[in-house]
């Protein structure tokens, strides 16, 4: 079996310490995780780094989450993690689940296996068509 | 609406056009009869005849013709002396009064001196009937007659002679050109017993003035029926001249006393004349005619003028009560139609409280006719429960003032109206008169809109709060997230005290963070008590605020500059202030959110007594017409959903209640409130 590519997760957040838990707790050796604090040139980084799974929150600065989702690429699953009461935007085209904060770990640990089990599945099948 | 009953006991006079114009009418016409008929119908009537059947042809100018007629009356005179008869008897003649010979003799003379030129003439006519005798008088210069006296020389009807012989019968004459009175009387016998056959004829001038020409002597012609008679070539020479004696005048009679002498001295009589002065007088009782007639003509004439008059001012004093009437009528159904148009209850009273009249619309829904009302007391239908209105309308009475204004409440078919209720005197305050109108709709809409205003200022709590609620939310759930986070990585930490320092470090500037937003966060939630104002640093109170208000601008990247003074001290409720600060920053940063440059900047100044704040951001300003309605509530510029607009109206209302003022600064570029308090300053405080 080759080596699997880690699972690449990407974190945006304007609450610093936010990042650093997060970093922290959930990072392994079958994991990469980048955070970013502003959107500045995020979706660039997307671009370039092309992760499995993208957790953003909603109140940026002069931006909302789910703005920066819709710009996403559509095969990237995102995921927002959000403190606020009212979710005012509709379900958003690869906004598959949303976190409140504060948020357990443990959830979101879930979540990420979850999307393994789905990206190999599919990823299954790339493979089997690319042989073919 | 019924006739006004009568308030004071004055009786109005009916004045009838008809009969006062009637009855003058009446009178004017006869006075009109009497005035210019009557006169000369008696005129006519009393004379006429006269006119009529005289001959006047007679008297001419020319005096030949004249002369000739003489001339023949002469010889006519003349012949009939000679038919008289035998007079030899002296006691016994014939009684033949020729009274042809009388008025030819005084004819002939009269016309002799018209001839001779006098200014005035008198003549006398014999009428044909030979007994009367008529004097004219004549002016040289026209014939106009004028027609003095009539007699009837033997009549009885003459008023000398009435009933007896022995009275004097006179007549008019002229003789020698002058008016004389010419008499006839029986002759009486010497002894005085009864009358001899015969005439004593006698003839007295008279003179315009009588005492002269009675001293002096006149000639007198007498004819006795025994008296030979004068030839034809007999002039007055053959007659007698006999003087009168003085002639002694008594108050109403002259009488004086002739012998009667024969031409051979013998005394035949006396004469014993008596004559009425008021014969004297020419042409009176003519006169006298007249000046009735003119009497009774001025007479007429006032009385018709009179008559005119009055009427003339009675129709204009008719016309004009007419107009009067037409106005009256016209101001009687002018007042019906205001009444019955006032849109309510419209009633009237005398001082003892019992209705002079109502309006169709009070009567209709008492379910009877306005008459029903007069006379009655307040109160008398007592369907419906009117208690405040008999109140009202006795207090007014009372009081010395003339309106009285109030809102009472009626229970009208168990559902509760409110009426405003407007009395006023009238009638020098002997009546009332009472408009109610149903104001019932006005009072709930008022209450409703007190109602209103104050859901609006709860929903506006409300709202606020909700909109600070989800800011909030965040600024809580993010320290949490950190701190539970945390939490969980602690226990890898544990023998890395450094690392451990830093964690709990984290934990704890977490946890302040969340507690002072809950802090915060208790001051909006509390009660409508009131409370006090106290003194308070304004710079503290920003930085309060702009813990919530700071959420929304930062999410925004708007970027919050501050200049404060730390030394501006205002009386305030903290809270309030707080939430104008709050409110203010938000608009700011709602509306700087889209533009390139976001800024807000809050700069704090003062003065001595003033502290100034202005919080300004980096948007264009604010035009005109919507600075107008920019505190208005309700007003908003932003979309539906966003924003309620009562913002800033309730933000006036807490400054207004600080006495401090709020304005937009147009004379800045960008937008920018400018509020002003006042300072308050303490003791240790250093300006």
């Amino acid at each position: 079996m080759a080596t699997e590519e880690p699972f690449k997760i990407i974190y945006l957040d304007d609450e610093k310490d936010l990042l650093e838990l997060f970093a922290e707790s959930l990072e392994s050796n079958s994991r990469k995780i980048w955070t970013f604090s502003t959107p500045e040139g995020f979706l660039d980084r997307v671009n370039e780094i092309q992760p499995d799974l993208i957790f953003l929150d909603y109140r940026l600065p002069g931006i909302t989450g789910d703005e920066i989702a819709k710009q996403l690429p559509p095969h990237i699953p995102c995921a927002m993690i959000t403190g606020e009461l009212d979710l005012r935007f509709a379900e958003g085209t690869n906004v598959k689940k949303i976190f409140h904060k504060p948020f357990r770990v443990e959830e979101l640990e879930d979540y990420i296996q979850n999307v393994l089990a789905n990206r190999s599945h599919s990823s299954k099948l790339t493979t089997r068509r690319k042989v073919s | 609406m019924v006739k006004n009953h009568s308030i004071s006991n004055k009786k109005t006079n009916e004045l009838s056009f008809e009969n006062y114009g009637k009855y003058t009418a009446l009178f004017a016409w006869l006075s009109i009869l009497v005035l210019f008929i009557l006169p000369p119908t008696i005129i006519y009537f009393t004379f006429l005849n006269d006119y009529k059947k005289l001959d006047l042809s007679q008297v001419t100018r020319d005096s030949e013709r004249v002369n000739n007629a003489f001339n023949e009356i002469k010889i006519k005179v003349t012949e009939k002396v000679s038919d008289w008869g035998n007079w030899d008897e002296p006691y016994n003649a014939l009684i033949q009064p020729n009274i042809t010979s009388i008025e030819s003799f005084a004819k002939i003379n009269v016309t002799q001196n018209v001839l001779e030129g006098l200014n005035m003439s008198y003549v006398a006519f014999l009428k044909s009937d030979k007994r009367h005798a008529a004097i004219y008088t004549f002016t040289e210069n026209n014939f106009r007659k004028r027609k003095l006296e009539e007699f009837d020389f033997l009549s009885i009807n003459h008023p000398l002679i009435k009933d007896s012989h022995d009275k004097t019968v006179l007549d008019f004459v002229v003789i020698d050109g002058l008016p004389a009175v010419i008499g006839a009387r029986p002759m009486l016998q010497s002894d005085g017993s009864g009358p001899v056959a015969g005439r004593i004829i006698f003839a007295k001038l008279i003179d315009q003035n009588l005492q002269n020409s009675l001293s002096e002597q006149v000639k007198l012609k007498i004819y006795l029926t025994n008296d030979p008679l004068p030839t034809n070539n007999s002039e007055d020479e053959h007659l007698n001249t006999i003087s009168f004696g003085k002639i002694s005048f008594g108050e109403k009679l002259a009488i004086t006393s002739i012998p009667i002498m024969s031409s051979n001295g013998m005394k035949l009589a006396t004469l014993n004349a008596e004559i009425p002065r008021d014969i004297l007088v020419f042409g009176k009782n003519s006169g006298e005619k007249l000046i009735w007639i003119l009497v009774l003509m001025m007479a007429t004439l006032v009385t018709v003028s009179y008559a005119l008059y009055r009427l003339s001012g009675a129709r204009k004093g008719i016309s004009q009560l007419l107009k009067t009437n037409k106005r009256l009528k016209d101001h009687e159904d002018q007042l019906k139609a205001l009444i019955d148009a006032v849109p309510g209850y419209v009633s009237w009273f005398d001082s003892s409280l019992c209705y002079l009249g109502v309006n169709e619309k009070l009567a209709k829904d008492f379910n009877c006719s306005p008459n029903e009302f007069i006379g009655k007391h307040i109160g008398w239908n007592s369907v419906q429960s009117r208690p405040s209105l008999k109140e009202e309308v006795e207090a007014l009475f009372k009081s010395s003032e003339s309106i009285r204004q109030t809102s009472i409440q009626v229970f009208n078919r168990s559902e509760e109206r409110r009426y405003l209720l407007c009395l006023e005197k009238y009638a020098d305050g002997n009546a009332i008169v009472a408009v109610g109108t149903d104001v019932t709709a006005q009072w709930q809409a008022e209450q409703q809109s007190i109602l209103d205003r104050a859901i609006a200022a709860h929903t506006s709590r409300l709202s606020a709060l909700g909109e600070m609620a989800a800011g909030i939310a965040h600024e809580i759930n993010n320290p949490l997230a950190v701190i539970s986070g945390t939490m969980h990585t602690l226990p890898k930490h544990l023998d890395n005290p450094e690392q451990f320092a830093k964690r709990k470090e984290t934990i704890e500037r977490c946890v302040e963070r969340i507690t002072k937003i809950v802090n915060n966060l208790r001051k909006f939630s509390r009660t409508d008590d009131k409370r006090d104002f106290k003194p308070a640093n304004l710079a503290q109170l920003i930085e309060d605020a702009l813990v919530i208000a700071g959420v929304r601008a930062k999410s925004s990247d708007v970027q919050i500059n501050l200049h404060l003074d730390n030394a501006l001290d205002i009386l305030c409720d903290d809270i309030e202030i707080e939430q104008v600060i709050v409110n203010l920053v938000n608009n700011a940063s709602d509306a700087v959110q889209s533009l390139e440059e976001r800024w807000v900047e809050i700069t704090q100044t003062g003065t001595q007594d003033q502290v100034v704040l202005r919080v300004k951001d980096s948007g264009n300003g604010i035009p005109p017409h919507v600075v107008e309605k920019l505190f208005q509530p309700f007003f908003t510029t932003k979309k539906v959903g966003e924003g309620t607009g009562l913002g800033l109206s309730i933000i006036k209302g807490i400054l207004d209640r600080h006495q401090a003022t709020i304005e937009v600064d147009s004379s800045e570029k960008n937008t920018c409130f400018e509020i002003r308090f006042k300072r308050y300053i303490n003791d240790s405080n250093v300006a």
